[in-house]
């Protein structure tokens, strides 16, 4: 059988390919890796390079991401000193501090980070309760101490799983713990609206009756102005009319000249004044002039 | 040579079978749902490598038995052995075709079964969301299923290649299997080398691209055992295995296809196409052009373009290249993949991330954003409440009570950039979700520690600022590497289970405005109407005053000529006067005169009003229409 040169060299190119990736791996800056023989772990390395190794099933690789990993635990609730329910969650920024120590805690595992992160999540939720227990309402949500409470229970949080972490030795460290949530439970945020509500109602109703209140004092005090106005007015308007008078009265020492004649000229004057408006008159013959319709007139017309 | 065929077929067999567990246990290892639907195609070539085995078992021991009956009828020729029935003579013979008439059908029918049977369920766990995990260590498990691919290519090549000699066609089923199995496991380590290389989704593809494979491959089984029964079946022709499958054939041996497409252009052309020399230095040399492009394909990775507004970072064996990290837009050398490697970041793109709830809905894509209308995922956050804090502080009461706090819905869009890649890519595993979270932290902090009413008016500008420099600081104390560009916090509001009452209030506080005003109107009209009466009054005053004393004057200087007439005439002066005026004083009244005055008669005067008859003739106009 005659050999096909070409077949020879992609078949050893194929070869020294796949053999290469048997037997060797590459660790990267961002990584850390546990090498495994027959599962027992005989190589910790923290140096990014290209290492050899058996193949599988001899020898395993165990990577793990050396950069802090960022977690968010679960909205877990709490009840404050002063008996309020609150819920929280935190952020957590950890990493694998010692790689041949967190591979065998996690070796069951699957997913080893995705372990470790679930007990992290338990041991928050214990230590987050325990510190919101502590604490009262004011230290979470205030405007005095411009925030000094809230970093404390943050830090209270974070030591006591700095603390767990260093007892049980599991290979990882807490960076650094973060309260990303707080919230109230839902029944609880749904009093909380109806109080907001009827703060906005008093509001309302404040606006409005202080509204009609300030407009009927307005009006009261245009009414007081317009009248004193009025008033003065009219006081004005008596004087001047006095002033007349008085003026006027100069005049009466002309008639006092007849004052028999005056008498007569203001009565005829009383008369014509009193009989401008619509009147009814009842004379008898004898009064003048129609006394003429008597006789002595009557004899005299005819002499 | 029947030795060997027999030899051939059961390492065939034995190698089906060694690499059909090893790829079993290699895709488990690596959770590769390919492998483990190509295990299946191991395990149906190990069946049919049996039996084809198997078959060249008995058609070895028919053989055996023709030779020793001829060696004996030359020997004992018209014996009476002879005389005797072919049942009773040939028993390989009649075990052969018992086998081939009974066995193989049954088997086929097994073998369809289990190519339908194995596709419909393989089809149905890999839809089963728990089925899709990650996959694991997917360089051993390429590195594996090529070695793999490449041993079954290897020995069904040779294979293959014996078959085609005489008495040895029972080679060819499980050559078939043999290259079809180092296909599909190149195909495997393909999709895993595509799951490497980020594309996590390429080996359920390949999963599911083998399973309806096995359903064609199911069809195709059954098509055979329907044109079995039809089949015409001639003395001495030898026919195909009934097993043996034709589109698996064709799948490890597509050179099948480029023969037949290559007679057809013989036949389209009237000419040998496929003898010109261009058609055979073509044929002779694809593997080698092929080989060449691999190779340029390698060698084209020795060179990346960086694009504007990125950075990338070199990576030599895994170590960062420090002396040429970042780098910038533009072309750079490097070493082949795999021992350089580059990864791209948007460096100078400003990105956004929007803290309190889900960006990306139709609410956001509207012209007018309105309290009323909610957020996708919106949260309420608290917020300090300074009137409440302090009752809460005065009042403590226990029993259940309602927090002192209030709700608040915020969107605080936060933009960034990227001004340090290796502390972006280096210290962090997610550096933008961590960004995110040092974000919210401080949004929530800073909510908490300021008034409500204080941060929906005044307080709003001042947010932004302070929140901006503490997000900065807090990306800083972690060293992300991030430049906060600014943030927004022009959508804080109050959830919208509240905000129709904020409305009502700032309907309310416009209604009071407006009463004012117009009690105002008012005023000013009340007091203009009250002046303008004043002057009428003291006007009116004046007037009178001064007719008063213009009359007054003009009385008694009457009253001086009066006198001269009335000394001149004592009598008769004063009744003209008195006729003169009572003429003009009598001239509109109603006069009545009583000639007789001596009797006693009782005379009734009627003095009512009357109604005037023009009033009484008054018509009252239509209405008009509306």
């Amino acid at each position: 059988m005659k050999r096909n040169p070409l077949t020879l060299i992609i078949g050893l190119l194929l070869i020294v390919i796949f053999g290469f990736l048997l037997f060797t791996f590459q660790v990267r800056t961002t990584d850390v890796a546990v090498v495994t023989t027959f599962g027992k772990p005989t190589r910790p390395i923290t140096e990014p390079n290209l290492y050899c190794k058996w193949p599988w099933p001899i020898q395993r690789v165990w990577t793990f991401d050396r950069r802090v990993q960022n977690f968010e635990d679960r909205l877990t609730e709490g009840l404050t000193l002063d008996h309020f329910n609150l819920l929280t969650s935190v952020y957590v920024g950890w990493r694998v501090s010692d790689p041949a120590t967190f591979f065998p805690r996690f070796a069951g595992s699957a997913k080893p980070m995705a372990a470790a992160e679930a007990l992290l999540d338990q041991w928050l939720g214990n230590a987050k309760t325990a510190a919101v227990g502590r604490h009262p309402l004011s230290d979470f949500v205030s405007t005095t101490d411009d925030g000094a409470a809230f970093l404390a229970i943050e830090n209270e949080i974070l030591q006591t799983i700095q603390s767990q972490i260093l007892t049980n030795n599991l290979g990882l460290q807490v960076e650094f713990l973060g309260l990303k949530r707080l919230q109230l439970p839902e029944s609880v945020s749904q009093s909380v609206f109806d109080r907001m509500t009827s703060e906005r109602k008093v509001l309302a109703d404040g606006f409005q009756y202080e509204g009609e209140a300030e407009a009927q004092r307005i009006r009261s005090e245009a009414e007081r102005r317009a009248a004193e106005v009025l008033s003065n007015a009219k006081a004005r308007a008596t004087g001047i009319e006095g002033e007349g008078e008085a003026e006027a009265a100069k005049s009466l020492k002309v008639f006092q000249q007849n004052p028999e004649l005056a008498s007569f000229i203001f009565r005829l004057s009383a008369l014509e004044d009193s009989l401008k408006q619509r009147s009814t008159l009842i004379f008898d013959q004898r009064t003048s002039p129609f006394n003429l319709f008597g006789t002595g007139s009557t004899n005299l017309l005819t002499k | 040579m029947d030795k060997t065929i027999q030899k051939n077929g059961l390492i065939n067999l034995l190698v089906l079978l060694g690499v059909g567990v090893a790829a079993l246990a290699v895709a488990r290892y690596a959770n590769s749902l390919g492998g483990q639907v190509g295990s299946l195609y191991l395990g149906l070539g190990v069946l049919v490598a049996a039996v084809s085995w198997f078959q060249m078992h008995l058609e070895q021991r028919e053989r055996l038995e023709k030779l020793e009956l001829e060696e004996l009828a030359k020997g004992r020729s018209g014996s009476a052995l002879f005389e005797a029935k072919d049942a009773e003579l040939f028993p390989a013979q009649r075990s052969r075709e018992q086998f081939e008439r009974f066995f193989v059908p049954g088997f086929t029918v097994l073998l369809f079964v289990l190519q339908a049977g194995g596709a419909f369920l393989l089809w149905r766990w890999l839809s089963r969301a728990t089925t899709v995990t990650e996959v694991r260590q997917p360089i051993t498990g390429l590195a594996l299923f090529g070695l793999f691919a490449l041993v079954l290519f290897l020995l069904g090549r040779f294979s293959a290649t014996v078959a085609r000699l005489e008495h040895h066609r029972l080679l060819r089923p499980g050559a078939s299997y043999l290259l079809c199995n180092a296909v599909l496991c190149l195909v495997v380590a393909l999709g895993l080398v595509a799951v490497w290389a980020g594309f996590p989704k390429a080996d359920l593809y390949v999963a599911h691209a083998l399973c309806a494979l096995l359903a064609l491959l199911a069809l195709e089984t059954l098509i055979q055992l329907v044109l079995e029964i039809y089949r015409p079946r001639l003395k001495g022709k030898v026919g195909r295995p009934l097993y043996e499958s034709r589109l698996v054939g064709l799948l490890g041996q597509p050179e099948g296809l480029v023969t037949t497409a290559a007679q057809a252009l013989d036949y389209q052309f009237g000419f040998k196409v496929s003898e010109t020399w261009f058609y055979r230095f073509f044929a002779k040399a694809l593997g080698w052009i092929i080989l060449l492009q691999v190779g340029a394909l390698l060698l084209s990775t020795a060179v990346v373009f960086i694009d504007a507004g990125e950075q990338a970072l070199l990576e030599r064996l895994g170590k960062l290249v420090e002396s040429r990290s970042p780098l910038g837009p533009g072309a750079h050398l490097k070493w082949p993949w795999p021992i350089d490697r580059v990864y791209r970041f948007r460096t100078e793109q400003i990105q956004t991330f929007t803290v309190g709830f889900a960006p990306g809905t139709e609410i956001e894509r509207e012209r007018y954003l309105l309290w009323s209308r909610g957020h996708k995922a919106e949260t309420n956050f608290l917020v300090a409440n300074r009137e409440q804090l302090t009752q809460a502080v005065t009042n403590l009461v226990t029993g259940k009570r309602t927090p002192p706090v209030s709700l608040l819905t915020v969107g605080v869009p936060v933009h960034f950039e990227v001004t340090n890649l290796v502390q972006w890519a280096y210290n962090h595993e997610n550096a933008p979700a961590l960004l995110e979270d040092l974000s919210t932290r401080e949004v929530v902090r800073y909510l908490v520690g300021v008034d409500m009413g204080e941060i929906m008016s005044r307080g709003r500008e001042e947010a932004g600022r302070a929140l901006r420099s503490r997000i900065q600081t807090a990306a800083d104390g972690r060293r992300l590497g991030a430049r906060i560009v600014s943030v927004g916090v022009g959508d804080l509001h109050p959830p919208v289970n509240v905000v129709p009452e904020y409305e009502k209030v700032v309907s309310a506080n416009q209604t009071k405005q407006a009463k004012i005003l117009a009690a105002r109107a008012d005023d000013i009209r009340t007091n203009a109407l009250a002046l303008a009466q004043a002057v009428t009054l003291t006007n009116t005053a004046s007037a009178e005053r001064l007719a008063r004393e213009v009359g007054a004057l003009a009385e008694a200087a009457l009253f001086t000529n009066q006198i001269p007439a009335f000394k001149a005439a004592p009598s008769v002066y004063p009744e003209r006067a008195y006729l003169q005026t009572f003429v003009r004083a009598t001239a509109n009244a109603r006069k009545y005169v009583l000639l007789t005055t001596n009797t006693q008669d009782v005379i009734v005067f009627d003095l009512q009003e009357s109604v005037a008859e023009s009033l009484l003739n008054l018509k009252v106009p239509a209405p008009k229409p509306q």
